[in-house]
């Protein structure tokens, strides 16, 4: 691979796949003609229910058919009668507008609706036809007092209205509704003024108040967490046929067996295409961006969704690398979908549930009270959605952030591995139902050692698990911490232990020479070594974690420092052996069996021992910075220069039971000290006050460590000869 | 240059898995055209794949100059070019580009590429359509650039799988040229066909495959003495008589209809 990088042939690769995928007509409809539709339509169709919407909560015009021009001086009073003796403003705000006659209105108020009401003799055929919204016939009965103005109701007066309306029709229903609610205020309005003449000053028999809570969910706000969602799927669009085209294509068009024939690794041939894919994806993220913003700025809708400040450029700015991580996301899971597939027909069908099934999440992720938690930061495209829809709101978290961010490139890399253990395989001949047996089924062949592809794959299936695990026990507060010791080291044993064995028995894989459980090593002549090593290295460790809060490298709070502090004196209360056994033996054997067994000797694949035992101790020291909701980033330092020792040990014996040794050591010691702290500061060996250790004992444990590591230098040199 | 030891190749089905080659040996020389003979499922594209190291073998191996094809060596690959009937090309390139891509991925510089695609393009006729995109190529026109790409990095090995399906009189004619001018220039070839005459013409030793077994093997003049037949077809209807099974039979029947018609139906 770094042969192709340095020679430049994976660059003209890369070129040959964007060269025959940008020439092909498809794409460019897919990546340009798409978007420049596509958002003036949506935008037209968003405009409309803004406007629909809008009008439902503030002015709405409806227009009424009556028989005759007396009719439209009572519907006028009538009218007018409402909005006078009404309480709430819903109904205060009534206009009339008798139609080119002018306006009967109140304009101290806020208008709600506008009545205009127009005379037709024909009013049941004009109804239908749909030339107004209510047909309104008027009779009076009862008239008592027939003083003042034409039409005006008064307290003693009995009016009928003969409504007719349009079933079905929301417009017209809208308008009768609106016509009840208005009637029913001015016999609310009768029955206040009765009250008053009754000499009844109590208040009404019953009587409502309501107060809303919170913030009101518009329409509006609903639109605006929309738009990530269809910039990403807008996205994701643009990837699917190239992704179809250049692996599935290959195979279709006879192309694939002569491919794979060349002398270039599987991950360099595929590399190129996924380069070609996330470039055409992320292509169409830009024209989609600018499409998009180019319609909100353009046609108003911005500030319609967004506000005043509608579409602010600095948010695309802001969602560009977000788009970006997404597209490698989704090119990723589309390359190791379409290297399964032998015909453009096979790789759509296995891409179009992919893509319904990712609407799901992404619609579920739109709803109001989803929230960007720690939990949901692992959930891929989830994660994604509510990220993006966060920065455009501008209160986006950056630990929620940074989780969905390293999560996402974690699945896109193990996406990645799948795709090149798949891409080629089924360029012959299969039948489906063996192709996908061969896929599921453990491997047969039994002598293969992991590959860093494995170690992605791994890392995309355990990551969420131990980060979800993690997190649920973090917040179980309720149990007691004999029993959280339990639960914890159990999780460590299943995480750690037993999911790499069982990945590795999945994939085939040589459990004895992957492992290392226990090498040719002759642990017992190393014992001395090991031991000065786990008395030592703990010194180190903790002058490490010192020097990184001095740097500034910590993200511990006050509280959760006290909490820790908490921690340890509660742990004085549980026996000695439960310490040693839930904190030192189990963690030493698990995180020994992942990070030096599994995970070291996949990155030894491609990797010199150096390079190999300095990325295995970063994902050690990663793995101790995530510890649940809490962020330890000060812990990374000293856990990393630890992995490197325990790295280094597996390596130089070969075998994982001195490593398991000196890591269980190093923790049982620790929590020894801690649990006899208060005896040890009696007898003057405490440093619970100082930051650092006294410099005898860092000079004792420098010289320890050092006398340990050369003693087993030379042990294992001795015996390799090497 | 080519060692074919023991070879055997199952593939899981359903059912049993079923044994597409069967503990096949042979060997095929520099200098030398080897015809895999045998009608279609005798196992002859699938023992190309294993020698292309694109499957491995279950049993048995085969070596391309003494490396194992199933280490997916990338040595032993720069060594083969295989040209299959079922090779497409890439329709928004044009010729030189495709060449010019394969080229880049055997490893050769870019000025070598170049050299050797003018060469290519001269003997196999191709100098005038070489900057039009692949999809405007007619089929014979397509199979000579398809045997250029074969051989765009002058592989010592060449597998040949049906070459001439589907080609016309002159397409099938460049190709057994080519196939005399491989010979000429001391490469070992290996072709698949079930073209008996054809094979005739074409090659100096044959193996004829029947259900993944090698039923016979040697030059012309060995299988005439062998058989007292003069032709190809004649023989392997003669040695598929020796197996008196329903199954033979039904493959005598359709090893009759290749002879009369020249083309698998």
């Amino acid at each position: 691979m770094l042969e192709l990088i340095r020679s430049g042939r994976l660059w003209r690769m890369c070129v040959k796949e964007l060269r025959e995928t940008l020439r092909d007509r498809r794409t460019l409809f897919t990546l340009i003609l798409m978007p420049l539709l596509v958002y003036p339509v949506l935008s037209m169709a968003l405009q409309r229910l803004i406007l629909t919407s809008h009008q439902d909560s503030s002015l709405q015009n409806y227009l009424i058919g009556v028989a005759d021009e007396a009719d439209v001086e009572k519907f006028a009073a009538t009218i007018l009668a409402g909005q006078t003796g009404v309480t709430s403003g819903a109904y205060r705000a009534l206009h009339v507008d008798r139609g080119e006659n002018g306006r009967v209105v109140d304009e101290s108020a806020k208008p709600t609706a506008n009545w205009r009401v127009v005379v037709d003799r024909d009013l049941d055929a004009q109804l239908l036809a749909g030339r107004f919204d209510l047909a309104v016939r008027i009779s009076d009965t009862d008239r008592i007092n027939d003083d003042g103005p034409p039409g005006k109701l008064s307290i003693d007066s009995s009016r009928r209205f003969d409504v007719q309306f349009r079933s079905g029709d929301s417009q017209s229903e809208a308008a009768l509704h609106a016509f009840e609610r208005l009637l029913q205020s001015i016999n609310e309005q009768q029955s206040l003024q009765l009250r008053q003449k009754l000499g009844l000053t109590r208040e009404a028999m019953v009587e409502l108040s309501a107060t809303s809570v919170g913030e009101p969910l518009s329409l509006v706000s609903s639109i605006a967490a929309v738009i990530p969602l269809i910039l990403l799927l807008m996205t994701i669009t643009g990837a699917v046929y190239p992704a179809i085209d250049l692996t599935a294509g290959e195979r279709e068009r006879g192309t694939m067996e002569a491919l794979i024939s060349t002398p270039v690794p599987r991950l360099g041939l595929l590399l190129s295409k996924y380069v070609a894919v996330v470039t055409v994806s992320i292509l169409t993220a830009m024209v989609n961006l600018s499409a998009m913003f180019v319609t909100l700025s353009v046609g108003g809708l911005g500030r319609a969704i967004l506000g005043n400040d509608g579409f602010p450029w600095q948010a695309i700015l802001q969602i560009f690398p977000l788009l970006v991580l997404f597209s490698g996301f989704f090119s990723s899971i589309l390359l190791a979908l379409c290297c399964v597939a032998r015909s453009f027909k096979e790789a759509q069908a296995y891409l179009i549930p992919v893509m319904l099934l990712s609407l799901g999440p992404g619609v579920l992720s739109v709803l109001p009270g989803v929230e960007l938690t720690l939990n949901m930061a692992v959930v891929p495209l989830f994660n994604m959605i509510l990220l993006a829809r966060d920065v455009l709101a501008g209160h986006a978290q950056w630990l929620p952030a940074l989780i969905a961010i390293i999560s996402t490139m974690i699945y896109s890399i193990a996406f990645m591995a799948v795709a090149a253990k798949l891409f080629g395989r089924f360029a012959i001949a299969q039948s489906s139902e063996t192709k996908w047996r061969v896929f599921w089924l453990p491997s047969q062949d039994r002598n293969k050692l992991p590959n860093p592809g494995d170690l992605s794959i791994f890392l995309a299936l355990f990551f969420p698990v131990y980060f979800v695990a993690t997190n649920t026990i973090g917040v179980a507060e309720d149990m007691s911490l004999a029993n959280r010791l339990w639960v914890k080291s159990g999780l460590t044993a299943v995480l750690f232990l037993m999911m790499p064995i069982a990945y590795a028995w999945w994939q085939g894989l040589d459990l004895a020479r992957t492992f290392r459980f226990i090498g040719d090593t002759r642990w017992l002549a190393l014992l001395p070594g090991l031991v000065l090593i786990a008395c030592g290295a703990w010194t180190m460790a903790h002058e490490i974690f010192v020097f990184s809060e001095w740097l500034g490298i910590a993200s511990l709070r006050t509280e959760q420092i006290d909490a820790a502090k908490e921690t340890k004196i509660a742990l004085q209360r549980l026996p000695l052996w439960l310490i040693w056994l839930t904190m030192a033996i189990v963690p030493a054997v698990s995180e020994e069996v992942f990070f030096r067994g599994f995970a070291l000797r996949c990155l030894q694949a491609t990797a010199k021992p150096g390079i190999a035992i300095l990325l295995s101790a970063t994902l050690f020291g990663l793995f101790h910075v995530f510890a649940g909701s809490i962020l330890a980033i000060e812990r990374f330092l000293p856990t990393a220069a630890l992995g490197c020792l325990l790295a280094w040990l597996a390596w130089r014996t070969q075998s994982l039971l001195p490593g398991i040794m000196v890591h269980a050591g190093h923790n049982g010691l620790l929590f020894t000290m801690a649990y006899y702290e208060e005896s040890l500061h009696r007898a003057g060996w405490g440093v619970q006050d100082q930051r650092h250790l006294p410099i005898l004992w860092i000079l004792l444990g420098i010289a320890a460590t050092l006398i340990g590591i050369g003693y087993v230098h030379w042990l294992s040199k001795s015996r390799n000869g090497s | 240059m080519i060692v074919a030891s023991n070879l055997t190749k199952r593939f899981p089905t359903s059912e049993a898995p079923k044994t597409a080659v069967d503990h096949l040996s042979f060997e095929v020389h520099p200098g030398e055209v080897y015809g895999l003979l045998g009608p279609n499922g005798a196992g002859k594209t699938t023992t190309l794949r294993v020698v292309m190291g694109l499957l491995k073998p279950d049993e048995g191996y085969v070596t391309v100059d003494r490396i194992r094809t199933d280490t997916g060596s990338h040595a032993m690959l720069a060594k083969l070019g295989m040209i299959s009937t079922n090779d497409g090309v890439y329709p928004w390139l044009s010729v030189r580009e495709m060449l010019a891509y394969f080229a880049d991925l055997y490893g050769l510089p870019i000025e070598l590429g170049e050299q050797r695609i003018i060469e290519l393009a001269r003997v196999l006729g191709i100098q005038r359509f070489l900057d039009q995109r692949c999809s405007t190529l007619s089929t014979g026109q397509r199979q000579r650039v398809i045997l250029a790409r074969g051989l765009i990095h002058d592989p010592p090995v060449m597998l040949l799988d049906e070459p001439t399906r589907g080609l016309d009189i002159v397409g099938s004619r460049t190709t057994f040229e080519y196939v005399d001018m491989l010979r000429s220039q001391g490469k070992a070839v290996l072709i698949s066909t079930h073209r008996l005459d054809e094979a005739e013409r074409l090659c100096d030793r044959f193996g004829l495959l029947h259900l993944g077994r090698m039923r016979y093997e040697g030059t012309l003049p060995q299988l005439q003495s062998a058989t007292g037949k003069t032709h190809l077809v004649d023989m392997f209807l003669e040695l598929l008589d020796h197996q008196n099974s329903p199954l033979i039979r039904s493959v005598e029947s359709k090893a009759s209809t290749i002879l009369s018609t020249g083309e698998n139906r």
